[in-house]
């Protein structure tokens, strides 16, 4: 699915780019500012009453500066899988209540690097002065690495670069179902298509303009027909509205439509969030079930739900995927070790052990 | 101040405004009904170029919105906030409840002698439960036994911190019952008065902290001898 833009904001040094020409054939109607007047568009629509609304058909073309492979920020005293990141742009033309992008953006629009040739050179670079371990990338730190595939095509020259580097692994993690692009590029095995899952409730209820759950799945079974290995996150897992029966048929479907031979590993996290992303949504969409459940300081100083029903949680959802693929590989975002110990009976005590026990997805 | 019978209420309130903000410190339930007000008056980017930066009010965020909300809470809610009864982060909250519910809310807190902050916790604790449970506050209040939250000898309608705690014990029971167990535990120690012992954050692992407050550094040494003999490493 391509997302309607109604607007495209250029920065004067990105308007020579391919990728700027080419966004401007995909939307023929969209309004185009240019230099000043564009920054002058994004200073007024930061003043609208909910930037985000109009910045979510908004496309700002700019040229990327600084790292554009980064790693993952991960969050204090929680273990991180230590993903590398490469950063093509940052928002989103989706609307999830409980997105962290509300809180971490003051710029409205969808930024996009016109410059992805020269991420393209970075990555290339650090993974040949490192042939000899393995790196585990994925794309946008703050974006849906498939949503806007359809006008930047970035994600099949990655899988490109990615089939002439099997030292190295690429995660595709989006909410759409934008993979048609991706079919017949003969993947070499380290690709991995990742679709964010949750109970049908959450998705239908607060996963606005994201694609549907049978369309994820769709394109999950789409992608492994045509070579990729899939992964599927249920993060943010928001135990509302019957939860347990909730999540079970979503897990249940993705047996039903994958082969688990073809999923390299599932994640999980239970909702979290910085404070300010309540009053932030509440001010956007109202009251919200979700963020009105019982939330505790965690060691971050993110909400989090107490650990003990976490673990409840947790436990109830490993037990399902077990039920299906005893050998699945799961793991937490962002949880301690005491969870780690808990809900999978499994020592975790570092970063470093989380990355080799995902790498092993690769390494044999 | 002389105004002019043909002046129109935008003019006159413009006048007002400058003639006041110069001199008065406003406070947050004034400052969201003057921002209210004047967006009733004159276009939204007109507000936020000539009045809001003598408001102390970011022309960018969501503050905007939440004071806009603020301004338009009950007449009670609004004098509670003038008066620093409640935060204005609990006033926003309120103000997506009905105006019987925000009355309710303020005679509950008015007649049950809480802090600021206690108050505007049972608040907002409240509100999240009404909220995921779709309930009505004052049916969550009457679900209380009224022996629970009262007493007679503190000389109110409701035990402030009683009330408190029935409200904490409906949210999150299985966190309550936790941390009621860990203080039950940590008296069952009768601790020396310097002794302190905390958990984890919010119970996020079985972590426990013991801060001890030495007289001086003999004192210090002494106690640490003695620690790395029951823990040597």
């Amino acid at each position: 699915m391509k997302f309607p833009i109604d607007k495209i904001l250029i920065d004067s040094d990105a308007y020579d780019y391919d990728l700027t020409s080419r966004i401007l054939k995909e939307y023929p109607a969209a309004q185009v500012m240019v230099g000043d007047e564009a920054l002058l568009e994004l200073r007024n629509m930061e003043l609208a009453c909910d930037p985000f609304r109009t910045g979510k058909r908004t496309l700002r073309l700019i040229i990327g500066k600084g790292a554009l492979v980064k790693d993952c920020p991960g969050t204090n005293n929680y273990i991180c899988c230590g993903l590398k990141i490469l950063h093509f742009g940052q928002g989103c033309p989706m609307d999830c209540h409980y997105c962290a992008l509300q809180v971490y953006f003051n710029r409205p629009a969808i930024e996009l690097f016109v410059n992805q040739g020269d991420i393209v050179r970075e990555l290339e670079r650090r993974l040949e002065s490192q042939p000899d371990r393995f790196h585990r990338f994925c794309t946008g730190e703050f974006a849906d690495s498939l949503a806007l595939d359809p006008v930047t095509g970035f994600a099949s020259e990655l899988v490109q670069v990615f089939n002439a580097h099997p030292n190295a692994s690429l995660e595709l993690k989006t909410k759409s179902d934008n993979i048609d692009d991706l079919i017949g590029l003969n993947p070499t095995g380290n690709i991995v298509i990742s679709f964010s899952m949750n109970s049908y409730h959450i998705a239908a209820t607060h996963e606005i303009r994201a694609a549907g759950l049978k369309n994820r799945l769709l394109a999950a079974k789409k992608a492994v027909d045509a070579g990729y290995h899939v992964g599927f996150h249920f993060d943010p897992i928001i135990p509302i509205d019957d939860w347990k029966v909730g999540y079970k048929r979503t897990i249940d479907q993705i047996y039903n439509t994958v082969d688990p031979e073809k999923i390299p590993w599932l994640s999980m996290g239970v909702l979290r969030f910085v404070p300010q992303l309540k009053e932030i949504a509440m001010t956007r969409f109202g009251p919200r079930d979700l963020f009105h459940l019982p939330y505790h300081r965690g060691l971050d100083g993110k909400f989090r739900i107490f650990s003990e029903k976490r673990i409840e949680i947790y436990k109830e959802i490993i037990d399902r995927i077990k039920f299906h693929d005893p050998k699945a590989r799961v793991y937490f975002c962002m949880e301690s070790s005491y969870i780690w110990e808990k809900a999978m009976g499994m020592k975790m005590d570092s970063d470093q052990g989380l990355s080799d026990y995902l790498d092993s997805a690769f390494i044999h | 101040m002389v105004v002019d019978q043909s002046a129109s209420e935008q003019d006159c309130y413009e006048a007002c405004f400058w003639d006041n903000i110069g001199h008065r410190k406003l406070d947050a339930s004034s400052r969201a009904q003057c921002l209210r007000r004047l967006m009733e008056l004159f276009p939204r980017l007109d507000v936020i170029q000539r009045f809001l930066p003598f408001l102390g009010v970011p022309s960018q965020g969501p503050k905007i919105e939440r004071l806009l909300r603020i301004g338009a809470l009950c007449e009670e809610a609004l004098s509670n906030l003038a008066l620093g009864r409640i935060h204005e982060r609990t006033a926003f909250a309120m103000s997506f409840r009905p105006k019987h519910e925000q009355q309710f809310l303020m005679r509950l807190i008015n007649e049950s002698g809480l802090n600021l902050n206690n108050a505007s916790q049972v608040i907002e604790d409240l509100i999240d439960i009404a909220t995921a449970r779709e309930m009505e506050i004052e049916n969550i209040i009457a679900e209380f036994d009224t022996k629970d939250i009262s007493n007679p000898e503190v000389g109110r309608v409701y035990d402030g911190k009683e009330l408190k705690k029935a409200v904490k014990r409906i949210k999150d029971p299985e966190f309550e019952t936790t941390r009621e167990g860990h203080e039950a535990w940590v008296k069952s120690l009768n601790l020396p008065r310097l002794v302190k012992i905390t958990p984890a954050n919010s119970f996020e692992d079985k972590s426990i902290n013991m801060m001890v407050t030495f007289k001086s550094r003999d004192e210090l040494e002494l106690g640490l001898k003695e620690i790395k003999e029951i823990i040597p490493t």
